[in-house]
């Protein structure tokens, strides 16, 4: 791909992904336990991973984690640095997933949905572990079974709208242009 | 949904069981109620919260400032703390074993323990 043409198409999924992140803090849960969010920014995240590699979904996880917390106010702050841990540990876990297979890229055993819920149950443990590490409490971890299994719903729910996305892209013929 | 997803939630599923057994079954006895209150993961006050006879409140220090910590029999819970988000003051009241309040950016975290079982044991 041109790499003016790729240049612009990071900018506009950071610029989705920051919108997403602070649009998923407008859904109001029906349990609201801090930490437990959508994860809608996740979907941009393996977006990147499809459409182009490793190194433009890490850029684009960091930048909108960066960017998106200089919006919220919450740059430098203990959320900035959980975020910044989970958006990190997802992308590498989903790169590493999609990598698996005789082919690697294209036949993953893992389905969308699959390495979906793994970039979800990702996103939970690195915000956990730099919670703990900046509490410096062992207790942070009664949040765990809470946090996995509320991955299972989440990674599920994001994994379908990238599925149902992904499908859109290849039915319009759109997907075909990125490849060229 | 392929095969390796549904082993993959599954085994999801077994850890949070596991987490949870390890983390949260343990607390789950009769015995009397001790409160810790620890900020930066070291404790800073402790009673025993069945035998408390009346209201109090606590001033705890963290780094943001001083958190206000109220105490009746049975119970605790944060009542103010000069956090931004007050997850910790909308936790509420918390009255048994194994219920934890925790505000990360004051570094403060308020947990409910049987006596048997001191959080040290865990926490070292």
């Amino acid at each position: 791909m041109h790499s003016t043409r790729k240049l612009t198409l990071i900018a506009v999924l950071v610029a989705q992904a920051i919108v997403l992140h602070l649009f998923e803090a407008l859904i109001p849960l029906p349990i609201p336990i801090p930490g437990v969010k959508l994860g809608l920014a996740n979907i941009i995240t393996l977006l990147a991973l499809v459409l182009f590699d490793f190194k433009s979904a890490l850029l684009i996880a960091v930048l909108r984690t960066v960017l998106g917390s200089l919006l919220s106010g919450t740059f430098f702050n203990i959320a900035f640095f959980m975020s910044f841990a989970g958006a990190v540990a997802a992308t590498l876990l989903m790169a590493g997933l999609m990598r698996l297979g005789p082919t690697p890229g294209i036949d993953s055993p893992f389905s969308w949905l699959g390495i979906s819920i793994a970039g979800a149950v990702a996103h939970n443990l690195g915000q956990l572990a730099v919670a703990s590490i900046l509490i410096q409490h062992i207790a942070i971890f009664y949040y765990l079974p809470i946090m996995l299994i509320s991955s299972v719903p989440t990674g599920l729910l994001t994994g379908l709208l990238l599925r149902e996305l992904l499908n859109y892209l290849q039915a319009s013929g759109q997907l075909d242009q990125f490849s060229a | 949904m392929k095969k390796a997803d549904k082993f993959l939630i599954g085994t999801i599923l077994v850890l949070a069981l596991g987490a949870y057994l390890v983390f949260w079954l343990p607390a789950q006895t009769d015995s009397p109620l001790w409160a810790e209150i620890s900020v930066d993961g070291q404790a800073v006050w402790k009673a025993n919260l069945t035998d408390l006879t009346g209201q109090d409140l606590l001033d705890i220090d963290g780094p943001l400032g001083t958190s206000v910590v109220e105490v009746k029999p049975g119970a605790i819970r944060m009542n103010y703390s000069p956090c931004p988000d007050h997850y910790c003051m909308e936790t509420g009241w918390i009255n048994r074993p194994g219920r934890l309040i925790v505000c990360i950016p004051n570094r403060i975290v308020i947990k409910i323990y049987p006596n048997n079982n001191s959080p040290d044991t865990i926490s070292n």
